[in-house]
């Protein structure tokens, strides 16, 4: 279930919009992680258009709702019609997976597999980019200038801290106005390009913007993509209820 | 002995030709479904044991894991780890580094989930369970050759590889990274049984490269027995003798000697480790930030709460140091003389992040003894309790996730637990096997045992006839005795060599499936395993129940008296 993995990623990054005046990686890393913190609650209702090659076109529809106070989300569901009342709860260290026909959570450890994808519940831990990796070069030249479209960026290469961290090696191109990621790409330990990453377009919500637009396309196996889009986000307080086994379980009755 | 009898007796057989030819035949049919049978079974055991789960898990598999991973398995120390094996297991054939990953493969414009493990150069002898269909796999053990990988035909066909070809693999190191490596396709083989054409071969030293060990660390240890059904009884043996000690690193602060070592935080051992030392300075609660230090030799070192300290060790397996730096949370006083100054004492969240990358070396002194610590600090394994179905094993580790230690986690597994639906399997067939066998066994016995007793009811009056001329009753029952072995040995002669032919009829015929029965079968065909000792044990059986039945009536018969013998009329 890659689709979960791309929705925390995507819904990671929810900027303040504010103006960008960094000159090291270090700051624009923090402004990065900055932009991941949400104080406040989010409920959306998230759209993935899979490509997979071989294997067509598959649309998947879902309501995601999470608390980053109480390290919380939940995703329920709601097409294609067989997987519909299914979802992923997270709270704190515990996943579960529920499967609506047999009523049942599965807990899924950290490093287990989620629906035999490469995906895996320690994919969805939260730690700051900070934390886990280092700028790959420092000085002058460590931040390049170009234009993605049309837009100006930064260009810029971090590398991991330690040897646990999935991607070895990543490079950015943010928004030279304000921070906000425009591009991502992740290589492997043997410096392969593995993923991209393209934050497309950001809506503005009380005073947020949100990414509503990403295209995530998988380098290694090529013609593997996704495209997600968001719509009916909100940032008004979730029940404390709605992160619970009960709630999910309560939803397929 | 009188050769009159044996000969007399082999005269009566003949001179019965068509009764005894049925009677013979009868009894070869039952040698040889018997026969038949039992080779079934023991090829289908030995197909398990020998070609699916001896590369599987072995008889028995150490399973050291990292972080409640359940992914890989991580032995740091795996010579250590051997000696204690060979201590304490009987009858070791071999014992194997298990490392194998899952990784998704991409061939030429097609893609798949892909199986590789890890084969020792030079000493692949499970090789010898395929045919090579292309490729020479001589190139395997070649270095020039950069990551070679050896693929089944149906891979091979589905990724449209072919001997020479390039296949791309994306897989997980045992750190949870991201790895994508470019695999040279050297051979393509057809495997004996359907079970090994899941797996691809790389070299065990690129794949524990690619994977993250160093070439030093193994992957989990299988253990290959010369007699597998000892496999449970040896497991339980070694598992009481895996207890570990401590985990402690022997480093210095300033070139000042210190002991570190990890301590429990479960809330019982907290409280026990408070009545053994009294924090005197900083913060008392034992925490995943704590680091205590005793305060004499903070003192003599200049140490204080909220200083940074590096601790310099010696690494195992090399000249260098590694250092581990910590910020002092607390100064301790032992409330016990056991324990000395110099012991510092760290959260296992710290401490073992530390320990396992840059692994302590071991010396005679390593692991100070202080007794009134014994339980209270953390080992550098914990044992797992033995569990005896593949049930307990599931939630064990299920439960092992949900725990998230930081010290590695020691599981001795046996093939009951680990491929245990493989067994289960293969039981079931051999009940089933086994129970059509005797119930048809029994049958023909049945008819057996009639005829020969119809058979000495009808010669009777022969029998009178012979005690007349002088014949004792002795050499009366030694008469049909003799009568019962000659055509009990020819009988299940003949019925051993039809077995055989039956056995190489059957097994010439192509079985083409993709159900779990595909696992027992060998190359397509069913496989017969004749162990001569079962085959002497079935003929013995049989000859000893036909002379047993001929027994009891000859006997009957010889202590008639001749003239009611001659008498006997079977109207």
């Amino acid at each position: 279930m890659n689709y979960i993995r791309r929705i925390i990623i995507i819904m990671c990054v929810i900027g303040y919009g504010l103006p960008t005046y960094a000159q090291t990686v270090t700051e624009l890393m923090s402004k990065i992680d900055s932009a991941m913190e949400l104080n406040s609650d989010i409920t959306a209702r998230v759209q993935l258009t899979q490509q997979r090659v071989n294997q067509g076109t598959r649309v998947l529809e879902m309501v995601y709702r999470r608390r980053d106070t109480a390290d919380a989300f939940l995703i329920v569901m709601m097409a294609p019609e067989i997987d519909k009342g299914n979802g992923y709860l997270k709270s704190g260290d515990n996943f579960w997976m529920y499967r609506k026909n047999t009523r049942t959570f599965q807990h899924i450890n950290r490093d287990e597999s989620i629906g035999g994808t490469d995906a895996n519940a320690g994919d969805f831990e939260q730690k700051k980019l900070i934390e886990l990796y280092k700028p790959a070069k420092e000085g002058l030249d460590a931040i390049k200038k170009e234009t993605l479209g049309r837009i100006p960026a930064y260009k810029f290469e971090i590398k991991a801290k330690s040897s646990t961290v999935k991607y070895p090696k990543k490079v950015y191109w943010v928004r030279q106005d304000n921070g906000l990621p425009l591009k991502e790409e992740s290589y492997s330990l043997s410096g392969t390009l593995m993923a991209t990453n393209y934050y497309l377009s950001y809506a503005s919500i009380d005073n947020h913007f949100i990414v509503n637009r990403a295209l995530f396309i998988d380098e290694f196996e090529k013609g593997n993509k996704t495209v997600m889009s968001l719509s009916e986000v909100s940032l008004k307080p979730i029940d404390a209820s709605v992160f619970s086994k009960a709630y999910l379980e309560n939803l397929s009755k | 002995m009188n050769p009159t009898i044996p000969l007399l007796s082999f005269r009566n057989l003949i001179r019965q030709r068509r009764k005894n030819l049925l009677l013979g035949a009868a009894i070869a049919f039952g040698t040889m479904t018997l026969i038949v049978a039992t080779s079934f079974v023991a090829g289908i055991t030995d197909t398990l044991f020998n070609r699916v789960i001896v590369y599987m898990t072995g008889h028995i598999e150490l399973n050291m894991s990292e972080n409640g991973s359940q992914y890989y398995s991580v032995h740091r120390r795996p010579e250590l780890m051997k000696q204690l094996i060979e201590r304490h297991i009987t009858g070791i054939k071999e014992i194997r580094e298990g490392v194998a990953v899952f990784g998704r493969g991409i061939g030429n414009g097609k893609s798949d989930n892909i199986l590789m493990v890890g084969v020792p150069e030079k000493n692949n002898s499970l090789f010898t369970q395929y045919d090579v269909v292309n490729g020479d796999l001589d190139t395997f053990n070649n270095r020039d050759i950069r990551n070679p990988i050896v693929i089944s035909e149906s891979k091979a066909r589905y990724l449209r590889l072919k001997v020479g070809d390039t296949l791309r693999v994306r897989l997980r190191t045992i750190n949870g990274q991201q790895q994508s490596v470019i695999m040279n396709v050297v051979a393509i083989v057809k495997s004996t049984n359907m079970f090994l054409e899941m797996a691809s071969y790389a070299r065990l030293t690129d794949l524990k490269t690619m994977l993250g060990y160093q070439q030093s660390e193994s992957g989990s240890l299988q253990i290959i027995l010369e007699n597998p059904s000892t496999a449970r009884r040896q497991a339980d043996r070694l598992h009481r003798a895996l207890t570990s000690p401590p985990a402690w690193i022997q480093g210095s602060i300033q070139s000042a000697p210190v002991w570190v070592s990890s301590f429990k935080s479960d809330v019982s051992a907290v409280a026990s480790l408070n009545s053994k030392i009294k924090v005197v300075d900083g913060n008392h609660a034992l925490t995943k930030k704590t680091v205590l230090v005793g305060r004499a030799f903070a003192i003599d070192h200049g140490i204080t709460v909220g200083s940074q300290v590096t601790i310099t060790y010696p690494l195992f397996r090399s000249n260098t140091t590694a250092s581990l730096d910590v910020v002092v949370t607390g100064l301790f006083e032992p409330r016990d003389d056991e324990i000395p100054q110099s012991v510092i004492l760290i959260h296992p969240e710290i401490f073992f992040g530390a320990y396992y990358a840059h692994l302590p070396r071991l010396t005679s002194s390593s692991a100070p003894i202080i007794p009134c610590l014994s339980g209270l600090l953390v080992p550098e394994w914990i044992l797992q309790d033995r569990s005896h179905t593949s049930e307990e094993l599931k939630k064990k580790n299920q439960d092992l996730g949900r725990l998230k230690l930081k010290n590695a986690v020691l599981d001795v597994r046996t093939m009951e637990e680990t491929a245990s639906n493989v067994l289960t399997f293969d039981a079931a067939l051999r009940t089933i096997t086994y129970s059509a066998v005797a119930l048809l066994f029994v049958i023909i016995l049945i008819g057996i045992v009639n005829s020969l007793r119809m058979n000495i009811r009808e010669r009777t009056r022969e029998i009178g006839t012979m005690r007349a001329i002088g014949m004792q009753p002795r050499d009366i029952v030694n008469l049909f005795l003799y009568e019962s072995l000659f055509l009990a040995v020819f009988s299940t002669m003949s019925g051993y060599i039809l077995a055989i032919g039956v056995m190489r009829i059957l097994s010439l015929i192509p079985i083409v499936t993709t159900t779990p029965i595909g696992i027992f079968l060998v190359n397509h065909h069913l496989y017969f395993l004749t162990r001569w000792d079962t085959v002497i044990i079935n003929i013995s059986l049989i000859s000893f129940i036909v002379i047993l039945t001929t027994y009891f009536p000859a006997r009957a018969a010889a202590k008639l008296e001749c003239v009611a013998a001659l008498s006997h009329s079977e109207g």
